[in-house]
């Protein structure tokens, strides 16, 4: 598609977009805080937030269960939106995102293998542990997938063999949850992407980690705008486009491995927020950045209120298991239609 | 007496790809102040040439020097301060406007953090002025014109600040209105802002309307090099674009020009002649 003129072009626009999204955002918070196996109304969520409910039960419930669920998913969503952002800007290429480079796949199965055979319990526990482990992992297999397809320099080659990579490195992760099988059910609703049962300590290692890929991604976006001039202009401009595709693939999976590794394989997040975001303010990362993190947020925290309605009123199982409907199976649902639809246009 | 050294100097550079060799030891010097036009057949290697010139390729054999210091040993961004080298036909990037693009001009002089203040840079204003495009700062590359396209890239390179500016093709793709356009800018930059240009050109009469210096590239070797009518003779012209032609001179500038009649002899001595008989 192409951008006209009159499309939100100034820099005011784009500033009162951002705005938008960021309230967004927090509307949605206060509603999801609200969702759950007992359902709370913004007015009661806003009086719990502020202690003056008169209900400590409320007030339990509001702040050591629902706030750092609700957290963790605005601020995942960020990261997925920051990570796809920066993946497309490393491969030129508006269909690529962390799963389909394989990035997540390769986080996922190194943190169920860290899980399974790390040395020590305190190892396990770790969260500094987990997050590298997770980071090696997805870059792991991300360099994979981009080595093996850059000999061919077609746009779908680094998709079709993230596909195959992603689905051999999740037959892996599925062989060695079935060793365990006992485990087998919280690791599935993990793998799959899921804001249930997240509490302050899984908050305490996503923030750092958060913080460092927001710094590294701002650090990123000259990187990113130079690149999308292609790679002779990069150079011209003094960019070398090996070191900028390594620095900008290396900071996309920094925000995806640190988001999954706490909410697991929300897949399409870091497909559809980049996309959208592009459609609302063009190419500029300056803007494009901020408000597909914002966009990430609101799909993660709309998609978990979804699911959690969904599983008030269950359509699958029966009302008294209320497992929870993992937010990566709503995501999914919507994103794929999505990517279909972007590929079959070709380019953007 | 004028210590400084030409801007950009190769000396004895080869460079190719894989086993082909596409420069077989070429000297050139770039006049400081002056346009440069590298003219020669198709495959000739003029393209590379200014990619080894502009540091974007390294020689196999060699030395390139900008301002007397060796390209090898200078920084990608030192390099894109003193020189922009604007590519044949470059992709237009989609959701971009023209500020937005020429604002990346910028890149080699701002910090880690400097795209916050580069877009109030006067230099962007400054550079969309020259190229008379401010009035589209706000609109998407894709809905530009092609000559409209093209004055936004140089704006670019202009944004880059730099003294020596690299051109390859600029008027490929244009319709002759915005060639001479384009033509008429280079020698603008170069009297108004005095910046040394090194432009790739096809053809023979453009060379010869903006250039003060031809170097002619064949082979991967340079083989006539001068003002335009040193260089340009009937013998050249059939020797390295195996044309006849007629050079005359014209009326108003004085300058030669080149009106090519039909296909020249090959190396064997044969006249091409085009077989159309398998096709009756």
């Amino acid at each position: 598609m192409s951008f006209r003129s009159t499309q939100l072009a100034n820099r005011f626009g784009h500033i009162r977009l951002i705005v938008g999204a960021g309230a967004l955002v927090v509307l949605l918070a206060v509603i999801h805080v609200g969702v759950g196996s007992r359902w709370f109304t913004p007015i009661q969520v806003l009086d719990a937030l502020l202690r003056r409910s008169g209900d400590p039960a409320l007030e339990f419930i509001v702040h050591d269960l629902r706030v750092p669920r609700t957290l963790i998913g605005v601020v995942a969503g960020a990261l997925l939106g920051v990570s796809g952002v920066l993946i497309q800007a490393a491969l030129g290429n508006p269909l690529a995102s962390p799963e389909i480079t394989g990035a997540t796949g390769g986080s996922v199965l190194a943190v169920v293998v860290w899980l399974q055979f790390a040395p020590t319990a305190a190892a396990t526990g770790s969260a500094v542990l987990l997050g590298l482990v997770a980071f090696a992992g997805g870059v792991t297999a991300a360099v994979v997938v981009t080595v093996v397809a850059a000999r061919s320099g077609s746009t779908l080659a680094p998709l079709l063999c993230g596909v195959l990579v992603s689905g051999l490195l999740s037959a892996v992760t599925s062989l060695l949850l079935l060793r365990r099988s006992t485990t087998l059910g919280g690791s599935l609703t993990w793998l799959v992407g899921s804001l249930n049962g997240r509490t302050w300590s899984q908050w305490q290692s996503l923030w750092p980690a958060a913080l460092l890929a927001a710094v590294v991604a701002t650090v990123l976006v000259p990187l990113a705008n130079v690149m999308s001039l292609g790679e002779a202009t990069a150079r011209s401009l003094g960019l070398g486009p090996q070191r900028a595709r390594l620095a900008l693939f290396g900071g996309g999976v920094l925000a995806s491995s640190s988001a999954v590794m706490v909410v697991g394989g929300v897949a399409f997040v870091g497909l559809m927020a980049p996309h959208i975001a592009f459609r609302l303010v063009g190419a500029d990362h300056r803007v494009r950045l901020p408000l597909a993190a914002l966009v990430g947020a609101v799909i993660v925290t709309a998609a978990d209120i979804g699911s959690q309605l969904l599983t008030l009123h269950p359509i699958i199982g029966n009302a008294e298991q209320r497992a929870g409907i993992p937010v990566g199976a709503a995501t999914a649902i919507v994103g794929a239609p999505l990517f279909l639809s972007i590929a079959r246009r070709g380019r953007r | 007496m004028n210590a400084r050294p030409d801007p950009l100097v190769g000396t004895g550079v080869r460079a190719g790809y894989g086993a082909t060799v596409v420069l077989d030891g070429i000297t050139i010097a770039v006049p400081r102040g002056a346009c440069t036009a590298l003219v020669g057949p198709n495959g000739c290697g003029k393209s590379t040439l200014l990619r080894v010139l502009a540091g974007a390729m390294s020689p196999s054999a060699g030395v390139v020097a900008i301002d007397g210091d060796l390209v090898e040993q200078l920084k990608p961004r030192e390099i894109s301060r003193r020189l922009a080298l604007l590519s044949q036909s470059p992709l237009v990037p989609e959701g971009l406007t023209v500020r937005q693009l020429v604002e990346q001009g910028r890149y080699p002089h701002a910090g880690p953090f400097g795209m916050l203040r580069r877009q109030d840079d006067p230099s962007i204003e400054a550079a969309m002025r020259a190229v008379d495009i401010e009035q589209f700062g706000d609109r998407y590359l894709d809905e530009l014109s092609g000559g409209e396209r093209q004055r936004a890239w140089i704006a670019l390179a202009l944004a880059q600040q730099a003294p020596i500016l690299l051109l390859d093709e600029p008027t490929t793709f244009l319709d002759l209105g915005h060639q001479m356009e384009t033509l008429e800018l280079i020698d603008a930059l170069r009297l108004e802002l005095g910046l040394t240009v090194l432009v790739v050109l096809h053809d023979l009469n453009h060379a010869i309307a903006v250039a003060q210096h031809i170097v002619v590239v064949d082979g991967g070797r340079v083989v006539a090099q001068g003002s335009p009518s040193d260089v340009m003779s009937v013998d050249l012209l059939r020797d390295v674009f195996r044309v006849e032609a007629h050079i005359g001179t014209h009326p108003t500038t004085g300058h030669p020009y080149v009106i090519a009649l039909g296909p020249g002899s090959s190396a064997n001595g044969s006249t091409r002649r085009t077989d159309l008989t398998a096709l009756r």
